[in-house]
């Protein structure tokens, strides 16, 4: 399998290099606005754009090819202007989907989402229909707009090596991203995070909103003549949602979702090239050599968030329940020994099963948690067995001794403070007594004048020096 | 030609008739669906669970043919895979959202992005694999209902069928947990189930439009019937039903249209025709709808103009002859027209408009002198319009602690809008503090040249 995607990957080109450098220059831009998007908790407006700048691209076009029929414009000329003709008729439309959405839902009081779909929804119709009725002046077909042209990066020469004539435009506009992000870093962030104050301090939220869109607008429509819109709505949410799970500053998120974007570019073409072939003909499709570029990176995108979900080093679900688990041992460990320390003052030793019933019996543990907690009690030497009974250590017991005061002068100060009743306290203070260190214990036992019992009558064990 | 339009106008054909009534019903369950997922504003819900649904329908198509050759393309497979790849969407969406700092719309869009990239790619293969390009699976992305065969709308159709009779069920639970979450705990409805169930429905709707309208624009039918509906009424049940009527309405419609002119495309025009409705509502909607909205402005500002005309006119004639005169027959005065445009600062344009317009209400006239003076109605209008302002005056005075020299202002503002049971209620608080009610003076100057009255000072 490994051999057949290396020999699959052997197949790489100076076309499969110029399609990676196309894509990753277009994923940054989308990534680059998208990062906002997500903070301003609009998302959704990305696949809106989508959708609703087909009709200004169509209409451009048509505008082009209106001009070239009547001869004002030679067919180079017309070629020549498209990309800029272009994405005005797109940064127009992306601030006037904008402006539809939101009077709609302050003058006719729509619901937002609701107030968002119907613009580009008929938005979208209308630019489908426009293809539908012109489809013989247009060289262009809603598939391709959906799943772009990627595999087919027209070439020419450029400085000697051959380069992709779309990677050229991706790139000015990612430039000209970078240098609008730049010189308005200040005023987008404070408009993303808090609008009212930015309004305060004269940073304009309004245009800021309105370059926002306009730019969005610009880098889907570069997006849709390579790479499709598939990967413009992946592109805008995912590598930024990815960064935020990473990252607590804008500039950083920026920093980590580019570079998001550009490695699901290429781990997704890799695997479009050199995975698809082998997968699918284990599967009996050996037809099948290689799979949509746009749609796999988008994939690759996905898989990447979802691997960060998981295994984030701060927020991943993993750490959270690697963390929890961690807790619930030490919380076991604690309980067994505050138990054995209780039964040898009532001198009562108890035998290892009771031990373990009585723990779980608690309920904040589970029974594998107990278990590793009691090897791990033996194993640091804080109890030993002698002929099934357990027995504190001295270490143990100086160990249990530190948690039973806390216990103890928890429910002390419950008692003398909030007046709890008998049952309460001592739940609240099981509880409490896992995450009261010495130095609490020293205030609590200041504050309460140093007692020698608790309100249940028994000794407070003292402190143990040196801790 | 004329022919042809006749027949599919009286849906002659079995094969029009059979789309059109499979299309209606999908409208109609679109538009309650749409109605309820609205109430709990999550619109967008439908246009993420139709991006989410092609991998599943490519994934159910790759089974069925590996399972039974030619089978794939049977449409209840690959409604089936859509649900559950629709489903396993939702549930993906709402796991992120849940267990992570990303929010509720950004996990959604990022479910859409995935989802949708991973479709892609299946159908990239599925297009190499003989047999696959005829598949025409991606007639289920831009929609074709006016070519659909009659057994795929049989299947369509009852799968609507069977969502509305669900929907209608248990309508009322549904709505109240659209509205009130905590509420409906307390009454014992099971709430997780309910939201559950309202989203396996978005999810059967949006899957049983993916046919006909395309699954890039099937999320219109659930939205633009609803919000449309929104204009018209304020009442619940009224807009399930205008939302029923106008979700068929532009599926039927849509579907005939498509049918004369077959180059269009079906689910752009089914959108369309929904986006049209919606523009109508939203322009003449009686609840919300601009024009209305604007209607009643315009009214309520004629209406204030009209009285601060009248008011100022009695209050020119006050200052002349002295308050008891002007109440008991005021329509023997003449108006001091010059005046009055001075008293409020009006332009003499402004003025002459107003006073036209008061003629032609007949609250004004020219005797035969040429001198401008009341007429009956205008008489009692005046007299109300003063009697209202001052009331308020004097309720500020006396209950909120204004200083006289400032009630005129905001009293200006407030008289137009005070109804008569305010007025009642006003006057009988006014009377227990011992002032005439019938007849209130006014607690500042009229005017600001006249010196000020010591008798206007108020006692505190």
């Amino acid at each position: 399998m490994l051999t057949e995607i290396l020999q699959q990957l052997a197949t790489w080109n100076s076309l499969d290099t110029g399609i990676v450098v196309t894509a990753i220059l277009v994923a940054m831009s989308c990534a680059l606005p998208g990062c906002f998007l997500v903070l301003r908790k609009q998302a959704l407006l990305g696949d809106a754009l989508t959708h609703g700048v087909l009709p200004a691209i169509v209409t451009a076009q048509l505008g082009l090819s209106l001009c070239t029929s009547l001869g004002w414009l030679t067919a180079a000329q017309a070629d020549a202007a498209r990309p800029v003709v272009l994405m005005i008729a797109a940064a127009i439309a992306g601030i006037g989907l904008g402006l539809l959405a939101e009077s709609l839902q302050q003058g006719g009081r729509v619901e937002p989402g609701a107030a968002l779909g119907i613009v580009f929804v008929s938005l979208f119709a209308l630019g489908l229909l426009l293809i539908r009725l012109f489809a013989d002046g247009l060289h262009l077909d809603p598939g391709c707009v959906l799943y772009g042209q990627l595999e087919s990066v027209a070439m020419r020469p450029w400085w000697g090596p051959q380069f992709p004539v779309a990677a050229v435009t991706a790139g000015c506009v990612w430039l000209t991203g970078m240098v609008l992000l730049a010189s308005c870093y200040h005023p987008l962030l404070i408009c993303t995070f808090d609008p009212q104050h930015a309004q305060l301090q004269g940073a304009r939220p309004r245009l800021m909103a309105n370059l926002l869109l306009a730019y969005t607008s610009v880098a889907i429509v570069v997006a849709f003549e390579s790479v499709g819109s598939i990967l413009v709505v992946a592109m805008i949410v995912v590598p930024p949602c990815t960064a935020l799970l990473l990252t607590d500053r804008l500039w950083s998120m920026q920093l980590v979702a580019q570079t998001l974007a550009a490695i699901s570019v290429v781990i997704g073409h890799a695997a479009a090239i050199g995975l698809a072939g082998p997968v699918c003909s284990r599967l009996g499709y050996p037809q099948v050599t290689s799979v949509s570029t746009a749609g796999s990176i988008a994939m690759a995108a996905g898989g990447l968030f979802l691997l960060v979900l998981l295994l984030a080093p701060q927020r991943g679900l993993a750490r959270k329940l690697y963390d929890r688990w961690v807790l619930g041992v030490r919380i076991a460990k604690e309980d067994l020994l505050g138990l054995l320390y209780r039964c040898e003052e009532r001198g009562q030793p108890v035998s290892l099963r009771l031990a373990r019933s009585i723990v779980q019996s608690s309920g904040h543990v589970s029974q594998l948690a107990v278990t590793v907690a009691l090897r791990r009690v033996f194993q640091q030497q804080l109890a030993t067995a002698s002929s099934d009974l357990l027995v504190l250590t001295d270490r143990g017991r100086s160990q249990a001794q530190v948690l039973v005061r806390g216990h103890r002068l928890w429910e002390a100060y419950l008692a003398e403070h909030l007046r709890l009743g008998d049952a309460r306290m001592h739940t609240d203070a099981s509880r409490a007594e896992h995450f009261l260190d010495p130095d609490l214990h020293q205030r609590l036992a200041s504050e309460l004048d140093h007692p020698e019992l608790d309100p249940h009558g028994q000794t407070i064990p003292p402190a143990i020096d040196g801790k | 030609m004329s022919d042809e339009v006749w027949r599919l106008l009286t849906l002659f054909d079995y094969n029009t008739r059979v789309v059109f009534f499979g299309t209606t019903i999908l409208g109609i369950t679109a538009g309650v669906v749409g109605a309820l997922m609205q109430f709990r504003k999550q619109s967008l819900a439908g246009d993420i669970v139709s991006h989410a649904a092609l991998p599943g329908i490519a994934l159910a198509y790759l089974i069925g043919e590996a399972l039974e050759p030619g089978s794939g393309r049977s449409l209840w497979r690959l409604l089936l895979g859509a649900t559950i790849s629709g489903i396993a969407g939702l549930a993906l969406a709402s796991f992120v959202s849940r267990y992570s700092r990303i929010k509720d719309d950004a996990a959604l869009a990022l479910v859409l992005g995935l989802f949708f990239g991973a479709g892609v790619v299946l159908l990239s293969a599925i297009q190499v694999i003989p047999g696959g390009n005829a598949a025409g699976l991606g007639d289920l992305i831009f929609g074709t209902a006016a070519s659909m065969s009659v057994a795929d709308v049989w299947v369509v159709g009852g799968l609507g069928l069977i969502i509305l009779l669900i929907v209608l069920a248990v309508l009322k639970e549904l709505v109240v947990v659209a509205f009130d979450v905590e509420f409906s705990r307390a009454q014992g409805f099971p709430v997780g189930q309910l939201d559950l169930l309202l989203s396996l429905l978005v999810t059967l709707t949006t899957v049983a439009g993916l046919q006909s309208v395309g699954l890039l624009l099937v999320v219109a039918l659930l939205i633009i019937p609803a919000a449309a509906a929104r204009f018209w009424t304020n009442n619940v049940s009224q807009l399930l039903i205008l939302a029923v009527c106008i979700g068929g309405c532009s599926c039927g419609l849509g579907v005939l249209i498509s049918a004369l002119l077959p180059k269009l495309a079906t689910g752009a025009v089914i959108v369309l025709t929904g986006t049209v409705m919606f523009g109508v509502s939203l322009l003449c909607g009686t609840q919300r709808g601009l024009w209305p909205e604007w209607q009643a402005q315009r009214r309520l500002k004629q209406r204030i103009g009209e009285d601060d005309l009248l008011r100022a006119c009695f209050e020119a004639v006050e200052t002349k002859e002295g308050l008891q005169q002007t109440w008991q027959d005021i329509t023997q005065a003449q108006l001091p027209v010059d005046q009055i445009g001075q008293f409020r600062r009006w332009t003499l344009a402004e003025l002459n408009q107003r006073i036209a317009s008061a003629r032609r209400k007949g609250l004004l006239r020219y005797d035969s002198e040429g001198n401008l003076r009341f007429t009956k109605t205008g008489a009692s209008s005046a007299r109300q319009a003063v009697r209202n302002h001052r009331l308020w005056e004097w309720f500020l005075i006396e209950h909120a602690d204004i200083a006289p020299e400032l009630v005129d202002r905001t009293a200006d503002r407030i008289e137009h809008v005070i109804d008569p049971t305010m007025i009642d209620e006003l006057s009988h608080l006014l009377q227990r503090h011992g002032r005439s009610i019938v007849l209130p003076e006014s607690p500042h100057p009229l005017q600001e040249k006249l010196p000020p009255d010591p008798s206007h000072e108020v006692k505190v």
